[in-house]
């Protein structure tokens, strides 16, 4: 391998620099629809047990359809991972509900109280350590131009921001959650790596509380409607805080959807979802990440060709699939 | 001399990439280039040891090696793809999954949706009526004990009715193995049910409605039937595995799609309930003639629900047959059948005593 070492090496890389802070998918509606309908017929005729196969290879086909400077990203998860993680999420949440049940069952008030504290808590504590397991699977499994992402996090820091955040929200009636979704934001996205480059996360909890609380009143007042402006303010927000770090120097990621195009972009989705009863859920997906992908701007600064391989492999996929088991989506 | 495939290279210590040539040798695949002292280098990767980690019609990558981080060789000339399938095996699922024609997924598509509506619709219904019928009496009994406790907990019982129903019905001298408990609950509503296991609730406004003993006959064959013929328990049956058969099959889609197949299965379980209702009107009418009452009476009791029908449901909109079929349906009966009837004093006394 020394015989391969950068410093010999000539770029031959066909794509023309400057058009490498474009993300593209590559793929189309029918290629995907192909993929969803081959792991639904193999999910069905095996009684569910392929599932965790089909989102490997679900995830697989987005990835490997995900092109950054003319290079696919790839997803290293295996079915036989997610298998074994969903095997272990399966018997937390047989153990945390078992004793919620058995307490039900005793018919003493004190023993199903215990089981229902123990369920809330048990729960409570599973989503922080869910996120920690899932981003270091999800992302030790991705790569690109072999260089693979990392999640360095510490789960008790997590969970040290989670706990008592999650607390005061439900103490202040939701008010609380805008900084805590901003704290979890900056530590989870300052801990991202993509080999040696780091990623950060600049928003704070009163912008994106006035973006909610403007949200909150002006989609009651107007019935609804305004929802289109406060979820393309979010998306907008969300993005266009985080910068990407490369030897300590940081560059801005750019998203500016404007309100006509998202409004269009949310109307047609609608339309293709309900006239074709769902049946187009694959095309949905491929125009959103188009839509995204079109309109993210990668700072342009940052060196591809230097990434050097630093974060380890990790196999575990319980978080990944305790996730998928809670329905919580990753950052 | 096998030909040449120009492919790009990353070493996995730094995201660089090099233009290499890559061969198929017997059991391994040559990757060459030369690098910038003009030197040529060969690197060999064994069959055995590399992995797919990406495969369609378009690109298709390689990785090598035990231990992380790996090489990787990314190869997107069409030529090689093609050949790749001669050395390598390429599994069922990447076959079918990534290529550019669609007819096998399109034909696989088609004859698994299918074979699912062959089962949805023929198997399952057979299945879930076998098992339903298997279903042992006395669970029955007992579930349907359950039921009746449950339904009357907040009704008003007409302990007298009650008491003279009970006589009527035992005067009918109906056979079966049920042990049959009506019950006459004071409500406005102008309708009867049958629960599994032989409990039967009568709303006393039918009772006002009607004209002869025969109609009161007439309803307690029919509800009757419903208890004889396990309906209750096979509808139970049947909605169950409708419902885990959906489930299992579409657990997974979108909001819409899931609320258009629970109407679906809303539409066949209505139509299911008129079938069951049809065989309790042909069932009733054997139970009246075997025991040599007035079938005539099933089609007056029908003309009286008829009247008390103030609003027209399409019949596929419905819980019941359509009631001028109904009343055709036991004309055509009488027709066909010919038998004595007899008179039965007990049984208008106590018909006399209910209204």
């Amino acid at each position: 391998m020394e015989i391969l070492n950068s410093q010999n090496s000539e770029d031959v890389s066909p794509i023309q620099s400057g058009t490498f802070k474009k993300l593209r998918f590559t793929g189309s509606g029918s290629d995907y629809f192909a993929v969803l309908i081959i792991n639904w017929i193999l999910t069905v005729i095996t009684f569910g047990i392929y599932y965790p196969w089909a989102r490997a290879r679900t995830l697989s086909f987005i990835f490997g359809n995900t092109e950054l400077d003319g290079s696919r990203f790839v997803f290293h998860g295996t079915g036989k991972q997610m298998f074994v993680g969903f095997i272990k999420a399966v018997v937390v949440f047989i153990l945390i509900y078992g004793v919620y049940f058995w307490g039900k069952l005793s018919n003493s008030i004190m023993l199903s109280g215990i089981g229902l504290f123990i369920l809330l808590v048990g729960l409570m504590i599973l989503v922080p350590i869910a996120v920690h397991g899932g981003l270091r699977y999800r992302l030790a499994k991705t790569s690109w131009r072999n260089i693979h992402f990392g999640y360095r996090g510490d789960r008790m820091e997590l969970l040290k921001i989670f706990i008592p955040g999650i607390i005061i929200s439900y103490l202040t009636a939701g008010i609380y959650g805008s900084w805590l979704k901003s704290d979890l934001r900056k530590y989870i996205i300052g801990n991202i790596r993509f080999g040696n480059i780091k990623f950060n996360y600049n928003g704070n909890g009163s912008d994106l509380f006035w973006i909610n609380f403007k949200g909150l009143i002006l989609g009651i007042l107007s019935l609804g409607i305004y929802l289109f402006w406060y979820m393309k303010n979010w998306i907008n927000y969300y993005i266009s805080n985080v910068d990407v770090e490369q030897n300590g120097n940081r560059y801005p990621i750019k998203l500016n959807v404007g309100i006509g195009e998202y409004f269009v972009f949310q109307l047609v989705n609608f339309l293709l979802i309900i006239l074709t009863l769902g049946l187009a859920t694959a095309w949905v997906k491929v125009r959103t990440l188009n839509f995204f992908f079109d309109r993210i701007e990668l700072p342009s600064e940052i060196n591809l060709d230097i990434l050097e391989q630093t974060e380890t492999d990790y196999s575990d996929a319980t978080g990944d699939d305790l996730i998928g088991m809670m329905d919580l989506g990753i950052v | 001399m096998n030909k040449t495939y120009q492919a790009r290279f990353y070493n996995g210590i730094l995201s660089k990439a090099f233009t290499v040539d890559v061969t198929f040798g017997e059991r391994e695949l040559h990757i060459s280039f030369v690098d910038n002292n003009f030197v040529s280098q060969q690197i060999h990767w064994q069959k055995g040891q590399i992995k797919e980690i990406q495969y369609s019609s378009s690109i298709i990558s390689l990785k090598y090696g035990e231990i992380f981080p790996f090489q990787q060789l990314d190869i997107t000339d069409q030529e090689f793809i093609e050949e790749y399938k001669n050395h390598f095996h390429v599994s069922a699922y990447n076959r079918i999954a990534h290529t550019r024609n669609r007819k096998m997924v399109f034909s696989v598509f088609v004859i698994f949706i299918s074979l699912i509506l062959l089962a949805y619709f023929f198997v399952l219904p057979y299945a879930a009526d076998l098992f339903a019928r298997q279903f042992p009496k006395e669970m029955e009994i007992e579930m349907g004990e359950k039921l009746y406790q449950n339904v009357l907990a907040d009704e008003e019982i007409d302990s007298a009715k009650t008491a003279n129903i009970n006589l009527f019905f035992k005067q009918m001298k109906v056979k079966g193995d049920y042990p049959v408990k009506i019950t006459v609950v004071e409500k406005n509503i102008e309708n009867a049910f049958a629960l599994p296991g032989g409990g039967i609730v009568v709303y006393d406004k039918i009772l006002e409605g009607m004209n002869s003993k025969d109609e009161l006959a007439a309803l307690l064959a029919h509800e009757y039937s419903h208890v004889q013929l396990k309906h209750a328990t096979r509808n139970i049956f049947r909605s169950l595995s409708g419902y885990l058969f959906v489930s299992m099959i579409f657990g997974d889609i979108s909001g819409v799609s899931a609320v258009v197949i629970q109407n679906a299965e809303q539409f066949r379980s209505l139509k299911y309930g008129r079938e069951l209702e049809h065989e309790a009107d042909e069932n009733g009418l054997h139970i009246l003639q075997e025991n040599h009452i007035d079938v005539s009476g099933m089609a007056l009791l029908f003309k009286n629900l008829k009247k008390g029908d103030k609003i027209h449901i399409s019949e596929y909109f419905s819980t019941h047959p359509d009631i001028d079929s109904r009343i055709e349906f036991v004309k055509t009966y009488q027709k066909e059948h010919s038998y004595q009837v007899f008179s039965n004093d007990s049984m208008k006394i106590y018909y006399e005593r209910l209204k």
